[in-house]
């Protein structure tokens, strides 16, 4: 080493050493009413920090029900959903209105990832991978099930995900309302693990069911992708993203972008055929969001804004993006659930499947919500990675 | 998989406990104010927890909080120089100044004339001789090839030795 190398190193580590831990402001979210706007990611991370403190259960957070109204009328609860365990090797068929287990659906020899439904409470896909590392190869089936729940066969679907040097893989799936298509989100692990490359795209995938149609839009660099849903009847296609470089121009507003994949081609540029409508959050950081089939609206699990910790599943108009209704809100400070991802709509937009975490909780909690109100389901596994479900 | 917020939480929590400290210092030598260096690692882990759930490979968390906190410095940077040339029309500055415990860049002359090179060179010497990164964790860090760091990081230390009189080399 140079001596002016040394000495840039002396120098550096001594001006450094003059921030020492006493000298940091504490890690403390404000009271309510009075955190930073860059101090918002604190309160759950303070709420994490504090999981042994907590006296409150997962009981107490049911029983503060919905804070808002009601839809206009019930619509029928799916029979079945989907669900998913992280790393299983088959997807579990479930009654919606207990939560017990009817029948497995498994694919030989692959690890199940993602379920999506379509609108005919009978039509699943799933995606399953073979292989690891570069090697890993991504398939795409479609399940009918009979009127009690049975699996029949498994249809291979013409579309196949190889993860290759950029490692390629899924991140999420929207099966058509009709069932006849599957959307695939598929982004390159590349991204953040691996030195990111302008060549690495994300990219979605479009294949038509019993053609070789397909379609594909290729993101902008360094654009991640992910919740997929359908809406129009099957004619576009929602999603969210994300640029993983620089800051984002408005970091409180997040955007649902639609697909109109009307013209089915190859390499299509994916912001040319998308437009987009900003939901009016507030401040509150949009976790995960997924249209209604009808197209109406957007149901979004939102983070707590500032000056709150609470936790609200709302709906947003979609054309205007201004928020209509509070379909849930979990509890404030003091009271926890941490965190929550809205994981599947029915066709109506009134009962959804949502996954969330409490911070006495060792796991994430399946839940479903009809109407506001929320009703567990019995967990697949106790883990914290999420679990997938559809209906 | 793509995280959710529980990954979220956690991780971003391990990453805090873990690197915040680091990450403080990092930015201090790199604005020289030890409440701004705060400012610019607390909004880097906002951010970075914001975009957690919809990763699908939240792996190299403290490489992105590295990028996020180079990233932040730019901006303010960018931010002191737009309140510079708008300085008339402003009330007051929009960013602090250093604080006599924790103002670094005018105490030293190889600091000052760190502070005179050009961004590039300077984040990839801080990087290399403030926190130790290999040249592959820079290029990882500032998105450049590594060859871009080697030629980067000798430019820099050759300006360097300019600057104080002597030359980079032995």
């Amino acid at each position: 080493m140079t001596d002016i190398e040394e000495r840039l190193r002396g120098e550096l580590k001594a001006a450094a050493g003059r921030a020492q831990p006493h000298l940091l402001r504490e890690l403390t979210p404000p009271p309510p009413g009075r955190l930073r706007g860059s101090a918002r990611w604190l309160a759950p991370v303070a709420a994490v920090l504090a999981v042994a403190l907590v006296v409150l259960g997962v009981r107490a957070i049911l029983r503060a029900g919905p804070a808002g109204p009601g839809p206009a009328g019930p619509a029928q609860l799916p029979r079945f959903y989907v669900a998913v365990a992280p790393g299983s090797r088959d997807a579990v068929v479930a009654r919606s209105a207990t939560g017990a287990v009817i029948s497995r659906v498994v694919i030989p020899g692959a690890t199940v990832g993602w379920v999506s439904a379509a609108s005919d409470d009978r039509t699943f896909a799933l995606s399953a991978s073979t292989g690891s590392g570069a090697a890993e190869v991504t398939r795409f089936y479609q399940v009918r099930l009979s009127a009690g729940g049975r699996p029949g066969g498994l249809t291979v679907l013409p579309l196949t995900v190889r993860a290759g040097s950029a490692g390629y893989g899924v991140n999420g799936i929207a099966l058509s309302p009709d069932g006849s298509r599957l959307a695939v989100a598929v982004v390159p692990a590349a991204l953040l693990s691996n030195r990111p490359s302008a060549a690495h795209r994300s990219r979605i995938e479009i294949a038509t069911l019993g053609t070789s149609a397909a379609g594909t839009w290729v993101g902008p660099a360094y654009l991640n992708i992910s919740n997929l849903s359908w809406t129009d009847g099957g004619r576009r296609l929602g999603y969210l993203s994300d640029y993983l470089r620089g800051f984002p121009r408005r970091p409180d507003v997040t955007r649902m972008y639609l697909l109109d994949p009307s013209r089915p081609g190859q390499d299509q540029e994916l912001s040319a055929s998308s437009s987009a409508v900003a939901l009016r959050t507030g401040t509150a950081p949009i976790d995960s969001a997924l249209l209604t089939a009808a197209g109406h609206a957007v149901i979004a699990w939102a983070g707590p804004a500032a000056g709150s910790s609470a936790e609200i599943l709302a709906e947003y108009s979609a054309a205007t993006g201004q928020r209509t209704r509070v379909l849930y809100r979990g509890p404030g400070h003091g009271d926890f659930v941490v965190q929550g991802e809205l994981l599947s709509t029915d066709p109506s937009g009134r009962h959804l499947l949502v996954g969330y975490l409490t911070a006495r909780g060792d796991h994430l909690v399946l839940a479903r919500l009809d109407n506001g109100r929320l009703t567990v389901l019995p967990s697949l596994v106790r883990s914290l990675q999420p679990t997938r479900a559809a209906w | 998989m793509p995280a959710g917020r529980s990954d979220a939480d956690r991780a971003v929590t391990v990453l805090f406990r873990e690197h915040h400290l680091e990450l403080v210092r990092l930015a201090l030598v790199m604005t020289g104010d030890l409440a701004t260096a705060e400012d610019v690692v607390q909004d880097a882990f906002e951010r970075l927890h914001r975009r957690w759930p919809r990763l699908r490979e939240p792996d190299s968390a403290l490489a992105y909080a590295r990028s996020a906190v180079l990233n932040g410095c730019r901006s303010l940077a960018r931010r002191s120089a737009v309140a510079r040339k708008h300085l008339p029309r402003l009330a007051g500055p929009l960013i602090r100044g250093p604080g006599p415990e924790t103002a670094v860049a005018e105490q030293s002359e190889m600091l000052a004339a760190l502070g005179a090179l050009p961004r590039r060179q300077r984040e990839v010497l801080v990087l290399r001789y403030y926190a130790d990164l290999d040249v592959d964790e820079i290029a990882r860090t500032l998105r450049i090839t590594p060859s871009a760091v080697r030629s980067t990081a000798a430019r820099g230390l050759s300006a360097l030795g300019a600057s104080l009189g002597r030359t980079g080399n032995d």
